[in-house]
């Protein structure tokens, strides 16, 4: 079982997978981007 | 402290500091709290504001607190230490439930009230709620070993929801 800041590290790692692919279906609103924070 | 333990700390300083009665860390990443990881990009917080005279609900205050410490609204997000933050006044009876009964969790020595997942789940469940990918995400809190199926059935037979 992941802790809690695993968990958001891994939220950070799936938004940098995942935004590539949901920028070919539609433009990323403006808050949809990979957060600036070390977690 | 990091980004993420800030954005949640400064829940409690705005409550702290009455810009707001209460909140509840919700959507997504209140899922994060109660099982997997899945991606999103912001942080959904419902909120209890003080009382205004008027009827009409306003997230001044709220945003005025933030923007005193460099972090400014853009559209409906605020980004604080890094992170989207959207604020949502609780909208309705059990929207209201869900902030009243939020767990108090400990993130890296942080408290934050996050939502219980069998509200989450009724959230995701309510007609104006309702996507594909919602569903799919209350269906994967439901596998979770200490959901409780009968307080989420007293839930959806209270607020007349179904799956």
């Amino acid at each position: 079982m992941l802790s809690l800041p695993e968990k958001v590290r891994a939220v950070i790692e799936l938004q940098r997978a995942c935004l590539p692919l949901l920028a070919l279906q539609r433009p990323p609103r403006p808050w949809e981007r990979v957060w600036d924070t070390d977690t | 402290m990091t980004g993420f333990a800030i954005a949640l700390a400064a829940l409690n300083e705005m409550k702290a500091a009455g810009a707001l009665r209460d909140y509840a860390v919700s959507g997504a990443m209140a899922l994060v709290f109660w099982t997997e990881p899945v991606a999103t990009y912001d942080l959904d917080v419902l909120v209890w504001l003080p009382a205004s005279e008027g009827p009409i609900v306003s997230l001044r205050d709220v945003y005025g607190w933030l923007a005193a410490r460099g972090w400014n609204a853009h559209a409906e997000h605020v980004l604080v230490a890094g992170v989207p933050v959207q604020f949502l006044p609780a909208y309705d009876a059990l929207a209201d439930e869900a902030l009243t009964t939020a767990a108090t969790l400990d993130y890296s020595g942080v408290p934050v009230r996050v939502v219980r997942p069998e509200y989450l789940v009724a959230l995701y469940l309510e007609p104006q709620a309702r996507t594909a990918k919602r569903r799919e995400r209350a269906a994967a809190l439901c596998e979770d070993p200490g959901f409780d199926h009968q307080l989420l059935q007293d839930i959806m037979m209270r607020f007349h929801l179904t799956w």
